[in-house]
């Protein structure tokens, strides 16, 4: 299906036309009025925002229903949308200005079906019934009788019976005036049949009293051509005897037709009542609704009852106005109360409203019938032969037929209303007044766009039933607008600090200035600390020395500086200890390094003494000191300082001939990768290690599985190595002065410990909760 | 000359870390970044000076033909800069996986035989005061204990259900407690490690500023 973006009818796929409005499928693609995106032409919705992409047909169609239930000129759908105060029919005029400009039976019309104008789709087909078709409803059943309009109840009552008078309708001249009333009731695209594509064709108007156009088509146009239309072709008036049994026929047939043609009207009328209510809520429906997207050529008869009253009267009108009941004087028109004829006037003097007919029912005579003017949009419809005007207020005569002037025609007199309803016709806008948007975004901007609904909402834009909110909602919102609309400042508190925490703010500030204290007191008051530059013996730095003091003479041993700069401090002065008792043993020195700032750090020792090879930094972590563990000359081909290592005057081609290996370390890392990667190659080779105190306790248990020979922790154990291996040494001024600084440092925060654990259980015993 | 230079540098950048106690300042800023920017320059002049000219650029220089083997670490390296390119950064995976297999397969090698295997059998102590007397056999007794207790505590799976497993899953919930109470004195001594190794930074420091520095005015 394509649903058409102007009307929103569905079209058959492949369609190049609209068959309701006659738009025309640009293409493929249909885009968005709300997002811009192109879409495929069959969808409802827009695929990249979800709005509406067929209009709501009930926007169109308001116009129609008083419309063609007039036989009037209609007002296609995609013209411009009437001012919001002419909406509805009932709306268009006041109602003094209605009364003065429309004919009594064209208000009493109006209020019949007003009501059902309320709904689109209603007023759409409503005109289908026509008010003077009246011996139509002969046939009409009961059931016809509970659904069919009050006034049209009316109209079935008032049927003339007399048949005689129907000879009126075979006026030839009459009747072509009765075709140009029938064809201006009828959109010009759905007119022009011949043009028309099939689908147009399909729901085109019929056209009646088309005689000549009968007569230029020839049997293939009888194949097309609705059966309503075929028998109207049949009652085409051939020769002047044959009328009168020819309309007999016809009528007797027609009213069996138009009567179920009625009752159709009036159920799709009540169908699409009932999908105009769904149509917002479901667009499916529109689908679903044969009566909306596809009308049937029995329900789009416009004009056959005007064509029907207003034939006769203008040939014969004491005739004529036998149609009118004189019981139904009070319901029906005025102009069918007087039992005069039915005129159609011209109005000489207003040729550019000369191609509207309007019912004149004051007028009773003069019966001339002055030239009127021909829409464009009518010509179209002449047929072949047929004599048109050469100027504008001349209406066309079909060839052999007489002039409406001829038979006394008049124009007639248009509201002003139903003029803006003419195809075509475009309303004169007045300047277009910009006004100044006094809020929101748009505030201050000149010719803002209207906020209106162009488009029917996306399903998930629509509006939703109101709610009540929950009460935890509606304060959460009460506190975001009173948030949003206090100033700035007004939310900035002041920030309360409970007395308890303002007393306990200054406590680590305290213990700081204790701690430093401690740490900086014994570098000016020596010996505060009794015992302070002594340390508890340590067995691992014992065992570390006695290491050492195995040594032979000219042993080499592998010193790894694995710590960086940062731990200098803490890790130079154990390492210099070691060193120095290395050089009294004698020993030799092979430094390495697994990080690259270790060289430099060992660069900075005095080596005198010792023949020492700084064979520089070893990368690949792991990877490196497995291979070291194969051999030097594969792992350092130069030293630190660039010479060959093959030269090197230790002689040492691999860590078999090391005696002893120990790693300086600020990390356990590199304690671990000497134990895991070269202690479990060389299970004989001893293998120490100074680290720093904060990495002790995780290296320890290397030392207590006997992986380690021996370890040194930091200064306390340079401090314990010192005293295991020269206990009779006497230390420096500055290594006692900072040994005792750590000692009393450390005192200090076992003070402070103690204290802070005696406040704390101090306040839970008596009930003050910290 | 250059050594007084130095210990007024260091000196200096001594007060500026140390003035990090009244708070974040650009002159800490300023010292932390000579540091790391120093010590990243330092390391990648050791490296080249140390590794890759000795190893990688003179070998190639040198003699070419004989070391053409060292292309292929030239080519990893040059892999592993592709890492950079978001395009081609799936070809650095190739280096990546040598280093990381390599790595993962010494460390599996080297930790099973080397910390794992060697720990466990350090823990299997005896108890006997007979062997080493009263306290080593309590010293051996804590050690087990806080071993396997503090293992327990990371046995997360124990059976909540009635009977023999309501009497288990009891059991394990209190030596979980004693578990914990040996990490958290483990913790605690570690700690107390690292404050007494920041202690003795700041204690060398201090003895740099009061000894040092007045050696160099004279």
């Amino acid at each position: 299906m394509i649903y058409c973006p102007n009307c929103g009818t569905a079209n058959r796929d492949g369609s190049s036309f609209c068959n309701q409005c006659g738009h025309k499928f640009g293409g493929s693609k249909t885009t968005c009025p709300a997002c811009g995106s192109d879409n495929p032409i069959e969808n409802l919705f827009c695929d990249a925002c979800g709005a509406k992409l067929a209009p709501l047909v009930t926007r169109g169609v308001e116009e129609k229903p008083g419309v063609k239930g007039l036989s009037l000129p209609t007002k296609p759908i995609d013209d411009e949308p009437l001012p919001e105060d002419e909406d509805t029919l009932g709306e268009v005029l006041p109602a003094e200005e209605g009364e003065e400009d429309i004919p009594d039976w064209l208000a009493r019309l109006r209020a019949t079906i007003g009501p059902e104008n309320d709904s689109p789709q209603e007023g759409r087909d409503v005109a289908a019934p026509q008010p003077n078709a009246a011996p139509l409803f002969e046939s009409l059943g009961e059931d016809a009788d509970e659904e069919v309009p009050e006034w049209l109840q009316q109209l079935k009552e008032s049927e003339p019976s007399a048949p005689e008078e129907e000879e009126a309708v075979e006026s030839p001249a009459l009747e072509e005036e009765a075709t140009v009333a029938a064809e201006a009731a009828e959109p010009e695209g759905l007119i022009t049949e011949s043009d028309a594509l099939p689908e147009q064709r399909e729901v085109a108007a019929p056209q009646p009293d088309a005689a000549p156009l009968f007569e230029s088509s020839g049997e293939d146009a009888d194949e097309e051509t609705p059966e309503w239309l075929q028998q109207l072709k049949e009652l085409e008036p051939s020769a002047p005897d044959e009328e009168e049994a020819t309309v007999a026929a016809e009528a007797a047939e027609s009213e069996e037709e138009i009567a179920e043609s009625a009752k159709e009207v009036v159920e799709e009328t009540a169908a699409e009542a009932e999908f105009d209510d769904k149509a917002l809520a479901d667009s499916e429906s529109l689908r679903e609704m044969p009566g909306q997207v596809e009308t049937s050529p029995e329900a789009a008869q416009p004009p056959e009852g005007i064509d029907i009253l207003a034939i006769p009267a203008l040939s014969e009108p004491a005739e004529t106005a036998a149609l009118i009941p004189e019981e139904d004087e009070g319901d029906l028109a005025a102009w069918l109360q007087q039992e005069g004829p039915v005129i159609l006037e011209a109005d000489e003097g207003e040729e550019d409203r000369a191609d509207t007919i309007v019912f004149q029912p004051e007028e009773t005579s003069p019966r001339s019938l002055p030239p009127s003017d021909i829409p464009a949009w009518l010509e179209t419809l002449a047929p072949e032969g047929a004599v048109l005007p050469e100027e504008l207020g001349r209406a066309f005569t079909p060839a052999g037929k007489p002039s409406p002037e001829d038979v006394g025609l008049e124009r007639a007199e248009i509201p002003s209303w139903l003029e803006e309803l003419r195809p075509g016709h475009k309303k004169e806008e007045g300047p277009i007044e910009e006004t100044i948007e006094a809020a929101g975004l748009l505030g201050g901007l000149r010719g803002a766009l209207k906020m209106v609904g162009a488009v029917d909402p996306a399903p998930s834009q629509r509006t939703r039933p109101a709610s009540t909110p929950a009460s935890a909602t509606a304060a959460h919102a009460e506190m975001l607008t009173r948030l949003l609309n206090e100033p700035a400042s007004a939310l900035v508190k002041p920030r309360v600090v409970p007395t308890a925490a303002r007393r306990s703010r200054g406590l680590p500030w305290l213990a700081f200035l204790l701690l430093f204290a401690a740490v900086l007191i014994p570098f000016f008051v020596p010996g505060l600390v009794p015992g302070g530059n002594t340390v508890p013996g340590s067995e691992a730095a014992a065992d570390l020395s006695s290491q050492i003091q195995s040594l032979k003479q000219g042993d080499v041993v592998l010193v790894s500086f694995d710590y960086d700069p940062g731990a200098s401090t803490e890790l130079d002065w154990p390492v210099r200890v070691i060193l120095d008792d290395l050089r009294a043993k004698g020993a030799n020195l092979l430094i390495t390094s697994v990080t690259p700032t270790g060289p430099g750090l060992a660069a900075r020792f005095d080596m005198g003494g010792m023949q020492t090879v700084l064979l520089g930094y070893l990368p690949g972590q792991e990877m490196g000191l497995q291979r070291l563990a194969t051999g030097l000359e594969g792992v350092f081909s130069v030293d630190f300082q660039g010479n060959p290592v093959s030269e090197a005057p230790l002689g040492v081609h691999s860590l078999k001939d090391v005696a002893l290996i120990i790693t300086a370390a600020s990390s356990q890392e590199p304690v671990r990768w000497w134990v895991e990667q070269v202690k479990t190659q060389m299970p004989s080779t001893p293998m120490g290690a100074v680290v720093s105190g904060a990495i002790e306790p995780v290296v320890r248990p290397y030392y207590a599985s006997g992986q380690l020979v021996g370890l040194v922790s930091g200064w306390v154990g340079g401090q314990a190595y010192r005293q295991a291996a020269a206990p009779t040494e006497a230390a420096s001024k500055e290594d006692i002065a900072a040994m005792e600084a750590q000692s009393l440092a450390h005192l200090t925060i076992a003070l402070l410990i103690v204290l802070g654990n005696i406040a704390y259980w101090g306040r839970r015993l008596f009930g003050r909760q910290p | 000359m250059s050594e007084l230079i130095g210990i007024w540098v260091s000196a200096l950048l001594t007060v500026m870390v140390l003035s990090y106690l009244l708070g974040d300042n650009p002159l800490y800023r300023l010292a932390e970044h000579l540091f790391v920017g120093t010590a990243v320059g330092y390391a990648v002049l050791v490296a080249y000076y140390s590794l890759l000219r000795p190893k990688l650029v003179l070998p190639l220089l040198q003699a070419p033909l004989e070391n053409w083997a060292l292309a292929v670490p030239i080519l990893l390296s040059l892999l592993l800069l592709a890492r950079l390119n978001h395009k081609w950064h799936k070809v650095g995976i190739v280096p990546l996986a040598f280093l990381l297999g390599v790595g993962v397969a010494l460390t599996i090698g080297g930790a099973l035989f080397g910390s794992i295997l060697p720990q466990t059998v350090s823990t299997i102590q005896s108890v006997n005061p007979a062997d080493g007397g009263w306290g080593l056999a309590v010293s051996n007794l804590i050690l087990v204990i806080g071993m396997l207790s503090s293992l327990s505590y990371f046995y997360f799976t124990a059976d909540s259900g009635a009977g023999v497993g309501r009497i288990k899953s009891g059991f394990l919930r209190a030596w979980r407690g004693v578990g914990k109470w040996f990490i958290m004195i483990t913790f605690g001594a570690i700690f107390a490690s690292t404050v007494m190794a920041r202690l003795s930074l700041l204690i060398g420091r201090l003895q740099f500023l009061i000894y040092e520095l007045p050696k160099s005015l004279r």
